[in-house]
This record gives C-alpha cells, sequence and structure tokens, in this order.
C-alpha cells in the first residue's frame, strides 16, 4: 500500500512539474531600432508571465504568457499592449498575442537562428494570429 | 397494503444513491477525458498550424473519433459506468451517443437502421447546434449592419 502512495505522490510530482518550465523574457533585435522601451514595458507588466519578443527587418512579433488567472482576458491584454507598441514604433508592423502558438513558433525561430528564414516565418506567424476559428 | 405503506417501504428498499462519490467520479473522468483533450490540442499547436484558438476543431474532431473507436470495442460502457455523467457531459458523450444508437439498430438494415437511427440521440444535438448558431449569426449580422458592434 505504501509503495502505491509513493508512486502516486511521484506522479503527481513529474506531473506538476511540467507546468513550470518557463522561457522568461527574450528579446531578438536585428534591426538597430531602440528595443529597450518595449522590453521594458513588456518586462513591468505584472500581469505578464513570459514574453519571447522578435524585431527583425520591419515586423515586431510578441509572443506572451499571461498569468493563469488573467487568461479570460488574454485577448484584451494583448490587445493593449499593441496599441502600446504601436505607439512606441509607428512604422513597425506589429503583432501581440497572448497565443501559446505564437510564442511557441517565435521561440523556435529565435532558436534556430536562421535569419534568411525570418521574414517569411514572421509573416506565417502574423497570418495565423489573424485566421479567425 | 395502502398507497402511504407502500410509499414507505419503497423508500425504505431503495437503496440511496452516493450523490457525492458519483459527483467525484464524475469529476475526475470527465476531468481526465478534457486531461486527454488538452494534450491532443497541444499535439495540433505544437506539429499544424494551428493556434490555441483554432486547434479546437480539429481537436474536437479528434475526440469524437476516438469516443466513437472506443464505443466501437465495447470500452466506452465501462468508463460510463464508473464516470457517469463525466463521460456524456464531454463531446466524447456525442461520439458515444451516436455510434450505440448505430450499433443498437444494426440488425434493422444498413440502410433504414444504421442511416435512420443513427442520429436518433445525437441528431438534436446537431440541430440544436446548427439551428442556434445561425441564430447567433443573424444577430450579429443585423447588429454589425447597423454599427452597434464590429466583427
Amino acid at each position: 500500500m505504501a509503495i502505491r502512495k509513493i508512486l502516486l505522490l511521484v506522479f503527481i510530482l513529474v506531473l506538476l512539474t511540467g507546468c513550470s518550465t518557463s522561457v522568461g523574457f527574450k528579446t531578438v533585435n536585428t534591426t538597430d531600432i531602440d528595443e529597450q522601451q518595449a522590453e521594458t514595458l513588456l518586462k513591468e507588466d505584472k500581469r505578464i508571465k513570459n514574453a519571447v519578443m522578435l524585431i527583425h527587418d520591419d515586423r515586431l512579433i510578441a509572443g506572451l504568457r499571461v498569468n493563469t488567472f488573467e487568461r479570460f482576458s488574454k485577448r484584451k491584454i494583448a490587445k493593449e499592449l499593441s496599441k502600446e507598441l504601436k505607439k512606441m514604433y509607428p512604422d513597425l508592423k506589429i503583432t501581440v498575442s497572448a497565443d501559446s502558438k505564437v510564442l511557441l513558433e517565435t521561440n523556435k525561430l529565435i532558436e534556430q537562428e536562421n535569419e534568411q528564414n525570418y521574414v517569411k516565418q514572421m509573416k506565417k506567424i502574423s497570418a495565423l494570429v489573424k485566421e479567425e476559428t | 397494503m395502502d398507497e402511504k405503506k407502500y410509499q414507505q417501504l419503497e423508500q425504505q428498499i431503495t437503496p440511496k444513491p452516493k450523490y457525492l462519490k458519483n459527483c467525484i467520479a464524475a469529476f475526475l473522468v470527465g476531468g481526465f477525458i478534457c486531461f486527454i483533450g488538452q494534450f491532443v490540442a497541444l499535439f495540433y499547436i505544437s506539429y499544424f498550424d494551428f493556434t490555441e484558438r483554432t486547434a479546437s476543431n480539429p481537436t474536437v474532431a479528434t475526440m469524437i473519433f476516438i469516443s466513437m473507436l472506443l464505443t466501437g470495442f465495447g470500452y466506452y460502457k465501462k468508463i460510463a459506468q464508473v464516470g457517469g455523467a463525466g463521460s456524456a457531459v464531454p463531446i466524447t458523450g456525442f461520439g458515444n451517443a451516436m455510434i450505440s444508437a448505430a450499433i443498437e439498430h444494426r440488425s434493422e438494415g444498413y440502410v433504414l437502421g444504421v442511416g435512420g437511427n443513427m442520429f436518433k440521440l445525437a441528431g438534436s444535438v446537431i440541430l440544436y447546434g446548427v439551428f442556434s448558431a445561425f441564430v447567433v449569426a443573424l444577430i450579429k449580422t443585423v447588429l454589425v449592419g447597423l454599427g452597434v458592434v464590429s466583427w
């Protein structure tokens, strides 16, 4: 009986550690635009847990992960931040999304470190965000 | 034996349903089905071009397909025996309702039996869903046309 309890405990622990993986805040900038203010904007927002930002060419993509109970208003948060970023960088095409797909893909793109791929992939991510149902 | 006596007797004999136990079992089983569904959604998000929002469609289809297979092989009724409402309320219950009706009427032939009775239980769900979606879309179209809200 004791071994069952231990097994259950181990199972739960293993299951729960999966929730704690995080990428933190990451920014990659291949242009000479100042990315500091965007970074501080994301970092100072208490509702955001992780953020990955990629600035390349004339596009800015930010994938966010919001706190668990803020998920209910994640679209609103993304919209708000998108507006602020547009104010900061009027000539960039900005995509902000709290969808985990954006965070995942942007992170993958950064880790691949293949700059030729950036434009094509970033266009694809922006198109995905706009897609309805 | 008059009516009152009979009722008393009936109440004595009828076993009390274990509400709390049933609720917990339904919660766990339903939660576990959703847990699997979450993994399916994650699979579609990471390996295909679906976002969190659009991944729900293929996820629902996959879950229905899995429950249809389980019903056909006779495993779903075992889950339902433990889980009760927990196995009926998620979308998997829909696949179960369809296939079990099809199996039940198999002896009446493929067209009039299986074809005619397959949607006996699940048909109302589809009809209700389609109709209410139509009504909601109609209301939204009118509101957008009037300029009250935007898409």
